[in-house]
């Protein structure tokens, strides 16, 4: 079945149905401003059921429909309007045209002298003078915090100096009002001047937006934003919302969704019928692990006795031997192989701890299965590739010996038996022996256990990640930033696929063509669905049983079905029921499934089919067309290529 | 010497002072004790906050004795008083050199 989410997103239905139902609706996004004054953007999705401000910043995953069109726009105040934008320059004429009607109320209540015979004149009075000293009081203290916060651009001045007049030499002590009102016009001035400086170097900014496409299965590529890069736009391609027309791409992601779970099917079918067999093998392996690392423990543990005595020994005789030139130049080279045998075996004997380790941990491990000894105690695979660097570096052993063995039988001519033997060290000739016979295979065995155990996924990924197309963006300046768009029903995509688009502002570089450093970069991520009622295409790995019949043909077999359902998309998801829905994605449809119930080869069957979690799980009843009687079957399935994108979501950066 | 609404007034003894201060009515007042000196902050926001104010009385005494009703013996910069004295604040130093506290204790004491 077609992706459609995420299984992380599945997966949460299992824990936090709690926490969905604590969710609010919530109003759309502000734009999205950068450390630009003045500037911001906002992404918002053209699609057939209406327009959606996209919040690079939320916590949710975005779904987008994938025949929509996504709209990068952008704002760039003037820069009257970034100053007028900025609260200081708000509080600044709040508190200035307050300043003038305090002054003015001031005024007022001098003159009125309310009539003492008349309380309520009287009283009200009294309110006012009360009001307006309140009033003065938090004049007074918006007026501090002004000041506070322009203090870096006016060191120097307190309240008492601009109330008094002292901040720009012309003080009296009458007239606070007229000296703050001063103050706060100069204050705004300068907010005016300070933008016009932050809004002068707009034009050494540069602005670069770039798309990319994930597929659920391939590399990563660059897709076409209008005005913003040349590559091609693509053909018109968009994915039929009920009926059964496949784009290029459905094809494609469906051929590939076939070969993979019929090959899981085939695994799983093997697994089965070689189930014994598979069984005996590994036990075998395991059994030839434990004897190899037995037998090797044996040598190097066992000749170690009087290994350094006789090796000692054999040289003095040699170099104490009266010989030919000749027959001392093959003397002279029995004496340096023997050393170098010393200083190996010396080597060597610091790996028995670890063999012994290896093979205690492989008499430990009671599995009838190769996975037995890897789930076995820590640290086993890391400990055998160790002791398969150490002993791996000791192939010159064998061509050595070789030499050793022929020098001593070409030196033997000649020499008394008592001579010839005390040349050769008996432990030496038993060493060489045993590693003769033994030791190439053992070496051979650790290397093909640790390749087989040890994979090597991190390339794969790796050459994923290297496959990124990098397409040159076109920069454009904050003066020149018309809509970027990405047609996304022209880019190639199917349901499941991820959509990255990414905005940067950076510096113009000093040489032409060299960009500058990166001020801000935003990178929305979204994942491609469909919206509101619409079909599912897709092919699940399923296990089938007949209804009635054989023992056979009521066995849970793995086989393929091909699956078309409909389901439908709340789009806006604003309360936890409708989050819900989402998240269990139900569909009905039909299926149509190779079987294997009867005695032909090949067995197809359709029926109905049922789906949960965007297809994530089937079942389905139906009918084998290919035998006569008890025709009836049933199955439960799964999307195998969904588990696989998620694994890739989880390991691919920006997916 | 005293300052209200309409000006500057004449000194005024001890017995003024008190009388001025309790028996007006319906007005705050303020009172300075120290020098006069233009350069001294606490003066300087005294004036300030007076013109600032609506109707509210300023008066200045070299002699904290002057007003040692309102100080209970501790030795005050500034205090404020609420209508017919009735009511008080009394400002440290640091207190009558802030316009906002200043204005603060003001506000405070008319609401009685």
């Amino acid at each position: 079945m077609a992706t459609r989410r995420s299984l992380g997103l599945r997966l949460a239905i299992a824990f936090p149905v709690s926490s969905l139902i604590g969710c609010a609706a919530t109003p759309p996004p502000p734009a999205k401003t950068t450390p630009l004054p003045g500037v911001s953007f906002q992404i918002e999705e053209r699609a057939h059921d209406g327009t959606f401000v996209l919040d690079p910043r939320s916590d949710r995953p975005l779904k987008v429909d994938a025949n929509s069109r996504l709209v990068i726009s952008f704002r760039v105040q003037p820069s009257d309007e970034v100053v007028q934008a900025s609260g200081e320059w708000k509080r600044a004429n709040g508190l200035l045209t307050i300043v003038l009607d305090m002054e003015k109320r001031r005024a007022d209540l001098r003159a009125v002298e309310p009539d003492p015979k008349v309380p309520e004149a009287v009283d009200k009075h009294l309110k006012d003078l009360q009001s307006h000293a309140d009033d003065l009081v938090k004049l007074l203290g918006d007026a501090q915090r002004l000041l506070s916060a322009s203090a870096e651009f006016d060191p120097g001045f307190d309240l008492n100096a601009v109330l008094s007049g002292r901040f720009d030499g012309r003080p009296d002590l009458r007239k606070p009002y007229a000296n703050l009102a001063r103050w706060l016009r100069r204050e705004i001035e300068r907010l005016h001047a300070q933008a016009a400086a932050l809004t002068a170097g707009r034009d050494k900014i540069e602005v670069t937006v770039e798309a990319f496409h994930d597929p659920v299965l391939g590399t990563r590529k660059a897709i076409h934003v209008e005005n913003y890069d040349e590559l091609p736009l693509g053909d018109l391609r968009p994915i039929d919302r009920l009926g059964l027309r496949l784009t290029p791409a459905e094809e494609n992601r469906l051929r590939m969704e076939l070969q993979q779970t019929e090959a899981a099917a085939s695994l799983i079918r093997e697994v089965q019928e070689n189930g014994k067999k598979l069984k005996e093998h590994a036990r075998r392996v395991l059994a030839d692990l434990k004897q190899r690392f037995r037998s090797l423990e044996g040598l190097l543990r066992g000749r170690r006795e009087g290994w350094t005595a006789a090796i000692d020994g054999a040289v003095a005789k040699l170099q104490g031997l009266a010989l030919s030139p000749e027959r001392k130049l093959i003397a002279d080279s029995i004496v340096q192989d023997l050393q170098a045998y010393r200083r190996d075996i010396e080597s060597l004997w610091s790996q028995i701890e670890k063999v012994t380790q290896i093979r205690q941990v492989l008499d430990g491990v009671d599995a009838t299965t190769v996975e037995g000894i890897l789930a076995g105690p820590q640290g086993f695979l890391q400990t055998i590739e160790e002791l398969e660097a150490a002993v791996g570096g000791l192939v010159e052993w064998l061509p050595r010996g070789e030499r050793l063995l022929k020098n001593v039988r070409d030196l033997a001519v000649g020499l008394t038996p008592e001579e010839a033997l005390a040349i050769q060290p008996q432990q030496v000739k038993d060493f060489l022996d045993t590693l003769a016979k033994d030791f190439p295979a053992t070496i051979r065995f650790i290397q093909m256990a640790v390749e087989s155990f040890g994979g090597d996924s991190q390339a794969i990924v790796a050459a994923e990640t290297l496959g990124a197309t990098d397409a040159q963006p076109i920069p454009r300046t904050l003066d020149n930033l018309p809509d970027g768009a990405v047609e996304l029903d022209h880019a190639g995509l199917t349901i499941g696929d991820r959509v990255s688009i990414r905005i940067r502002f950076r510096q113009k570089g000093t040489q032409p063509g060299e960009p500058g450093p990166v001020i801000d970069e935003t990178t929305l991520r979204v994942t491609t669905v469909l919206t509101g009622l619409h079909r599912q295409i897709g092919v699940n790995l399923i296990f089938a049983r007949a209804a009635t019949g054989s023992e056979d043909a009521k066995e849970w077999k793995p086989n393929v079905a091909a699956v078309a359902d409909l389901h439908f998309r709340i789009r806006k998801d604003d309360n936890r029921w409708k989050r819900f829905f989402n998240i269990l994605d139900p569909g009905l449809g039909v299926h149509m499934a190779s079987l294997d119930q009867g005695e032909d080869s090949i067995e197809f069957g359709m029926g109905v089919t049922a789906s949960l979690l965007g297809g994530f799980l089937t079942a389905g009843y139906g009918w084998n067309l290919s035998v006569d009687d008890d025709a009836d079957y049933y199955y439960v399935g799964i999307d195998l290529l969904d588990v696989l994108n998620t694994g890739k979501g989880k390991v691919l950066p920006g997916s | 010497m005293a300052i209200d609404y309409d000006g500057i007034i004449p000194p005024l003894t001890a017995e003024e002072v008190k009388d001025r201060l309790k028996n007006k009515t319906g007005w705050a007042a303020y009172v300075f004790i120290g020098p006069e000196d233009e350069s001294d902050l606490g003066w300087e926001a005294a004036l300030l906050v007076y013109n600032s104010s609506a109707k509210v009385l300023l008066y200045r005494v070299d002699d904290p004795a002057l007003v040692a009703e309102w100080t209970d013996g501790k030795k005050p910069r500034g205090i404020a008083l609420g209508p017919g004295g009735k009511k008080s604040i009394l400002l440290n130093k640091s207190q009558a050199e802030d316009l906002v506290v200043l204005a603060g204790a003001l506000a405070e004491v008319r609401r009685s």
